[in-house]
C-alpha cells in the first residue's frame, strides 16, 4: 500500500463519518436505538472482520483444520 | 404442438446435446453458445402468461408455465449459458460440452416446468448432467462426482417422496404453495434444501465445485443452488424458517471461507453465503424481500460466474489453486486480476456494482420487516464476504509473494472476452438498477442510490479493509483441511464399506473356500466308490503308477451288495405273507 492509497481511505472514511453526522437523520419513529450509535457501520466494518478472522481461526485451529490427507484412506 | 416445443427455450438448448456431435469437432466450440443466445432470445421474448401443456397418461404435463419469476430465471441461466459457452468457446471435450447443455437446458425447464412432475424430472436431469461436469476432471474427479451424485439422489428421493405425498393429498399435480402441516410439504422442501445446499445438507458444494473442470465449475456456480432458491420462493415464500437458515447460510460460508486454502472452495463457500441472503429473503416474504431474493440471484450468477471464471484462468495458466502454491500473478495476468476484481467489487457489494443493487434489497427487507437480528447478522456475513473474496484471496493470489516462481501460460482470449461481458454486466446493472428492477415479479419498488445507504456501506467496506489489513498475516493460506459436515459420510465410509462390503465378500470368501475343501473331498470318493469303506484317498499328485488292486476290495463290496439284496428280499418276503 502506497501512502496516497492511506490517504485515500482515510479521506473516504472521514467524509462518510462527516456526512453520517450531517447529512443522515434518522427521524423515523420506530427506527432502533443502535442506529443512532456514530460511525456504527465503521464499527461493524472493523470489529466484525476482526471477529470473523480471529473467531474462525480458533474454531479451525482447535476443531475444524486436519492434515491435508486426513481422508486419503477412505 | 412441434412449434411450440421449439420456441421453449429448455428445448432450444436440449437441441444442442442433439446437434452438437453432429458438428465437426473444430466447430463444436463455435456453435454451442449458440444455442443458449437462441433461448435467451425466446425468454426475452415470452409473455408473462404463456404456457403449453402435454397429454402423459392421466396427467396434463405443464411443460411451459411463464410468469415474470420464472421469466427472470430463463433470461438469466440463458443468459449465463451463453457466457460459459463464450469462456469454453476453445474446449475439445465433447463430453464436457453436452454435459453443460444438458445441465443448463435442464436448469431452463425446471423453472418453466408448471408441474411437479416435469419438475422433478428436469431437478434430476440438473443431477445427473451436472455429475458428468464433476467426472470430467482427471484425477480425484471420478470419487468426489461419486459422492456429489449419491447427495443429490438423497435429495432427489426426498422431494420425489414429497411430491407423491402432494399429488395423494391435493389430487393435482400441479406446483401450488406448500402448506406448513404436511409431511411431504417438509419433505419437499428437504430435496429442495439438499439443492439450495442449506446447512447441514451443503458438504456436497464445497466438496464437489473446486474440483470440476475449470468451465465446469463456471456453469456449476450458476444452476443448481439458484433453480433450488427459485423453487423455494415458488412454493414457499414466508416460511420463518427459512429466515434462521439463510442467516446460518450467509455466517457459515463466510466462516469456512476463511479456512479455506483453494480459491476455488473459498468461491463455493461464498456461493452458501450467498444463496443464505436469497433464503432469508424467501422466508422474509414481503414483497421487497421476494424482490430482493430474485434479483440478488440475478446478480449473483452474473459475479459469481466471473469469479469462477477468474479462479479457473489461474488454475487454467499456472495449474495450481492453492494459496499457498500462488502469489506474485498481478504483473502476469493483469486484466485477469482486474475483471476478477469487478465481480470481487460486486459480491461485496460495492456501490456501482450489481451487488449493492440487490443484496440491499433483502437486508432493508429484513430491517423493514422488524427482523432486527436477522438485519444485523446480514450486514456482518457482508464483512466477511468482502473479507475472503475481495481482499484475502486477490492479496494473497495476486499480489502475495509467489512460494515458487513457474511459467503463466497465456489463456485464450475468448475466456477474456467471457469474463469481459459478465464485468460489464455487473457494471451495467450496477449503475443502472432500474434494467433489473424493471423485470422483478413481485411489485414493490426500491431505491438503492440513497445517502444514508452509501455512506453506511462505504464505511463499512473501508472499515472492514483496515481490520483485514491489521490482521492480514493471519489469513494467509495454510496446507490443511477443513472437516466440513460431509465427514460424517465420508469418514464412516471407510467403516461402512469394511462392514458391509468387505464383511459380505469375506463371508463368501469362506463360503468359496468351504465349497472348494468339501469338493475336494468329495470329488476322489465319486472317482473310486471303496474309499467309502474307510480306505485313504490316494494323494492328488501322487505317483504315476496307482498302487489299486481290484481284486484287494472285491470280497467286501461283495458281501455289502449281497447283504443289501438280502434285505431287499427279507422286506419283499414279509410284505407279501402278511
Amino acid at each position: 500500500m502506497k501512502r496516497w492509497h492511506w490517504i485515500s481511505l482515510a479521506v473516504v472514511m472521514i467524509a462518510s463519518l462527516v456526512l453520517e453526522r450531517v447529512a443522515v437523520h434518522h427521524h423515523s419513529e420506530d427506527s432502533y436505538w443502535w442506529v443512532h450509535i456514530p460511525g456504527l457501520y465503521g464499527w461493524l466494518g472493523f470489529l466484525g472482520c476482526i471477529g470473523i478472522i480471529v473467531g474462525s481461526k480458533l474454531l479451525g485451529r482447535k476443531w475444524l483444520q486436519k492434515d491435508e490427507h486426513y481422508y486419503d484412506g477412505e | 404442438m412441434a412449434s411450440e416445443l421449439i420456441l421453449h427455450p429448455a428445448f432450444l438448448v436440449l437441441l444442442g446435446v442433439i446437434v452438437l456431435p453432429l458438428v465437426p469437432p473444430a466447430a463444436r466450440g463455435k456453435v454451442f453458445p449458440l444455442f443458449p443466445l437462441a433461448a435467451l432470445g425466446v425468454c426475452w421474448n415470452l409473455s408473462a402468461d404463456h404456457s403449453f401443456s402435454v397429454e402423459f397418461l392421466e396427467y396434463r404435463l405443464s411443460v411451459l408455465q411463464v410468469d415474470r419469476l420464472s421469466r427472470i430465471f430463463g433470461i438469466v441461466f440463458s443468459l449465463i449459458g451463453f457466457a460459459g459457452g463464450l469462456f469454453a468457446l476453445h474446449l475439445r471435450d465433447v463430453r464436457q460440452q453436452l454435459a453443460a447443455l444438458l445441465y443448463a437446458g435442464s436448469a431452463l425447464g425446471l423453472v418453466f416446468s408448471g408441474d411437479w412432475l416435469t419438475l422433478f424430472l428436469f431437478w434430476e436431469l440438473t443431477a445427473v448432467s451436472s455429475t458428468v461436469l464433476i467426472w470430467s476432471r482427471r484425477g480425484t474427479g471420478s470419487r468426489v462426482g461419486l459422492r456429489y451424485l449419491l447427495v443429490h439422489l438423497f435429495g432427489g428421493s426426498l422431494l420425489l417422496a414429497g411430491i407423491l405425498g402432494q399429488v395423494q393429498t391435493t389430487g393435482g399435480i400441479a406446483l401450488q404453495l406448500l402448506e406448513a402441516g404436511r409431511l411431504s410439504s417438509w419433505l419437499i422442501l428437504g430435496g429442495i434444501a439438499v439443492n439450495a445446499a442449506i446447512p447441514p445438507l451443503h458438504a456436497w458444494l464445497s466438496d464437489a465445485y473446486p474440483r470440476a473442470t475449470v468451465t465446469g465449475a463456471v456453469f456449476l456456480s450458476a444452476f443448481t443452488t439458484k433453480s433450488a432458491v427459485y423453487l423455494l420462493a415458488r412454493v414457499a415464500p414466508g416460511w420463518e424458517i427459512l429466515i434462521a437458515l439463510g442467516v446460518i447460510m450467509a455466517l457459515y460460508g463466510v466462516i469456512f471461507a476463511v479456512l479455506a486454502n483453494n480459491i476455488r472452495e473459498i468461491l463455493a463457500y461464498h456461493i452458501i453465503s450467498q444463496v443464505g441472503y436469497m433464503v432469508a429473503g424467501v422466508g422474509i416474504g414481503t414483497p421487497l424481500a421476494l424482490n430482493g431474493a430474485v434479483a440478488h440471484a440475478f446478480s449473483h450468477i452474473l459475479y459469481k460466474a466471473l469469479l469462477f471464471m477468474g479462479a479457473g484462468m489461474v488454475l487454467h495458466a499456472t495449474g495450481r489453486s492453492r494459496l499457498t502454491e500462488l502469489g506474485g500473478l498481478a504483473g502476469k495476468m493483469p486484466l485477469t486480476l482486474w475483471l476478477y476484481m469487478v465481480g470481487a467489487f460486486s459480491i461485496s457489494g460495492f456501490p456501482l456494482f450489481n451487488g449493492f443493487i440487490s443484496k440491499s434489497m433483502v437486508v432493508s427487507a429484513a430491517l423493514d420487516a422488524r427482523y432486527q437480528a436477522t438485519y444485523l447478522l446480514l450486514v456482518l456475513a457482508s464483512v466477511g464476504t468482502f473479507l475472503s473474496i475481495g481482499l484475502k484471496l486477490p492479496y494473497f493470489t495476486w499480489f502475495g509473494r509467489s512460494p515458487r516462481e513457474s511459467g503463466v501460460s497465456r489463456p485464450p482470449i475468448n475466456m477474456h472476452l467471457a469474463m469481459g461481458l459478465l464485468a460489464l454486466l455487473c457494471i451495467g446493472f450496477g449503475v443502472f438498477p432500474s434494467l433489473l428492477y424493471a423485470e422483478l415479479p413481485y411489485g414493490a419498488g426500491y431505491r438503492p442510490y440513497t445517502l444514508p445507504h452509501l455512506v453506511e456501506s462505504i464505511q463499512l467496506l473501508a472499515a472492514t479493509f483496515f481490520g483485514f489489513w491489521w490482521f492480514r498475516s493471519r489469513l494467509a493460506g495454510q496446507p490443511t483441511l477443513t472437516l466440513d459436515t460431509d465427514w460424517f459420510y465420508r469418514r464412516p465410509a471407510g467403516w461402512v464399506r469394511r462392514c458391509l462390503v468387505g464383511g459380505v465378500s469375506q463371508l463368501f470368501e469362506r463360503a468359496d473356500a468351504g465349497i472348494l475343501a468339501g469338493i475336494g473331498w468329495l470329488a476322489p470318493r465319486f472317482r473310486n466308490p471303496t474309499l467309502w469303506l474307510g480306505r485313504r484317498a490316494e494323494p492328488e499328485q501322487g505317483p504315476a503308477v496307482s498302487s489299486d488292486d481290484p481284486d484287494a476290495t472285491r470280497p467286501k463290496l461283495e458281501f455289502a451288495v449281497t447283504l443289501v439284496l438280502l434285505c431287499v428280499l427279507l422286506f419283499t418276503a414279509a410284505a407279501f405273507f402278511r
